[in-house]
């Protein structure tokens, strides 16, 4: 390393903005790093952000899309493949890969690849997380969570993450245990209030906590990936804009209540349902469609209208030799 | 083109030598300035290649000095040490009515001296010159942890800050009671 030294603390602020601005983000975030008076010169440039996912899986994660520039850190939990247990857990390093991209045509083309390693700063994983979206521009985090083995509790959670866009939890354990539970209502409990798009895969819930409760947050957004033992009465209770369920048993018996229920003005906020799944019986549009006087509009489409004359399409496609039905519901015209 | 002599005085300034201008001399006679730093160094400058400062180039449309008046009123900069304005002026000189370059190769290569250039270039206000300090400045840390850019750049611990914040505090705090002592001793 070159003995050239530079004492950038005697420079104006200003000017030590001006030495930020040309670096790149991930060497923003270096400086950060080196002391609370810089990490507060960097938070006050507030680097902008295309996208930003957070994985919390048993090897954690951040990716950063800058645009020209893809930064990742994976946090190393330690040898053999150590695997983070709480956001408490803190790394024995930090991964830092950094990938220039070329972004001038459709497809984004790395063109240069680094990774640097850095020592992990005494910082938790949930300290690593808070530290790097205290710098960033951005509202519409992403997060994913993992369910099984890992502790997640409602305060470190709350006091670490930054404002979610979206929520995906995935649990991947064929027989959660009651922490796996639990630590599922925690994620749903501190997140639930302020994020408007969920999606849920395999999550395990109990009746104190179900999807009724998820309902009840007039989400924007909800998907549900193989739902434990859904309920017509769930579905009822779901007051979202746009909702997904696939590999669900709902009867199409049970979609064509569901649709009756809207004509009469139920749902007010339902703008698009799409459910696909296994429904056990021979597909037959007759079953869905009964009552609801449907007019046919195109190839297995159906316009429907409710009693406030708000229209919506309905469109059902089935495939008798998987026995799966496809049923996607949208409103077309207030 | 600059030309530079050791200066006895600012009031005098000693006459300066100047290089010869480019075979394709310009129709209309070029007007000149005179610079001089800390150590009373008169540079003699172009006004085509003062204009990349925003500070002198003001000082020069605010003054309406004529040649004569320019040569006996050199532009004192005595915050600036003399070989870091002579690096200043040499790159006025280089970049003298060209489009400038995204990257520099004829920036001044004593990077011992930068900090200072910094300080010199943001005074005189040189923005395309600044930019391109920035960059070095920047440069020096390409590539490094946390805690290698913190040794290069002599970035204190948050403890030293915390302890120089102190020392700060006690010193202001003497200083005053110091003051308070002596507005005292006086009005009696």
């Amino acid at each position: 390393m070159t003995n050239l030294r530079f004492p950038i603390r005697r420079l104006p602020n200003d000017l030590c903005s001006m030495v930020l601005k040309t670096m790149d983000p991930h060497e923003m975030i270096a400086y950060s790093l080196t002391s609370k008076k810089a990490l507060s010169l960097v938070q006050s440039l507030g680097l902008p952000l295309r996208s930003a996912r957070i994985g919390m899986s048993y090897w954690p994660e951040i990716r950063l899309d800058f645009g020209q520039i893809d930064v990742q850190f994976n946090w190393d939990m330690g040898a053999d493949d150590k695997e983070m247990t709480s956001l408490d857990d803190i790394p024995v390093k930090v991964n830092v890969s950094v990938q220039n991209i070329d972004d001038s045509t459709v497809f984004r083309r790395v063109t240069k690849s680094t990774i640097f390693n850095w020592p992990n700063h005494g910082k938790s994983i949930g300290e690593w997380i808070k530290h790097i979206c205290s710098i960033l521009r951005y509202e519409s985090y992403e997060a994913f969570f993992h369910i099984g083995g890992i502790r997640f509790d409602i305060p470190t959670l709350q006091n670490n993450f930054p404002k979610l866009k979206k929520v995906f939890i995935n649990c991947v354990v064929m027989e959660p245990s009651e922490d796996d539970i639990k630590s599922t209502q925690n994620v749903l409990r501190a997140f639930l209030p302020h994020v408007k798009h969920f999606l849920l895969n395999r999550v395990p819930l109990q009746e104190d906590f179900s999807i009724q409760n998820i309902g009840m947050a007039n989400l924007k957004e909800l998907e549900i990936y193989n739902p434990q033992n859904p309920k017509l009465d769930d579905l009822l209770t779901l007051n979202v804009e746009r909702c997904t369920i696939l590999n669900d048993p709902f009867s199409l018996r049970d979609l064509n209540r569901f649709f009756k229920l809207w004509k009469k003005g139920s749902f007010p906020r339902l703008k698009y349902l799409w459910v696909h799944g296994n429904i056990g019986t021979i597909p037959a549009c007759e079953v869905l469609l009964k009552g609801l006087h449907a007019i046919e509009v195109g190839r297995a489409v159906y316009s429907i209208q409710n009693c406030q004359g708000i229209r919506a399409r309905i469109n059902m496609v089935d495939n008798v030799h998987i026995g799966f039905v496809s049923v996607r519901f949208e409103v077309v015209c207030f | 083109m600059s030309s530079t002599e050791q200066g006895t005085s600012s009031a005098a300034p000693a006459e300066p030598t100047t290089a010869p201008e480019s075979a394709a001399a310009p129709e209309v006679p070029e007007s000149f300035y005179y610079v001089h730093g800390k150590d009373k160094v008169v540079h003699k400058v172009s006004a085509g290649a003062l204009q990349h400062s925003a500070l002198i180039h003001g000082m020069i449309s605010n003054l309406g000095y004529t040649e004569e008046q320019a040569k006996a009123n050199p532009f004192p900069f005595e915050n600036i040490d003399g070989d870091i304005l002579q690096m200043v002026v040499d790159w006025c000189n280089q970049h003298k009515g060209k489009p400038t370059p995204p990257e520099d190769t004829n920036l001044p290569k004593q990077k011992e001296k930068l900090f200072d250039l910094v300080l010199a270039v943001n005074y005189l206000e040189i923005k395309e010159l600044l930019t391109y300090c920035c960059k070095q400045v920047a440069m020096m840390v390409k590539g490094k942890s946390p805690e290698e850019i913190r040794e290069i750049w002599m970035i204190p611990t948050d403890a030293e800050d915390e302890a120089a914040e102190k020392e700060a505090k006690k010193r202001a705090g003497k200083e005053a009671a110091g003051e308070t002592a002596a507005a005292a001793g006086d009005a009696k």
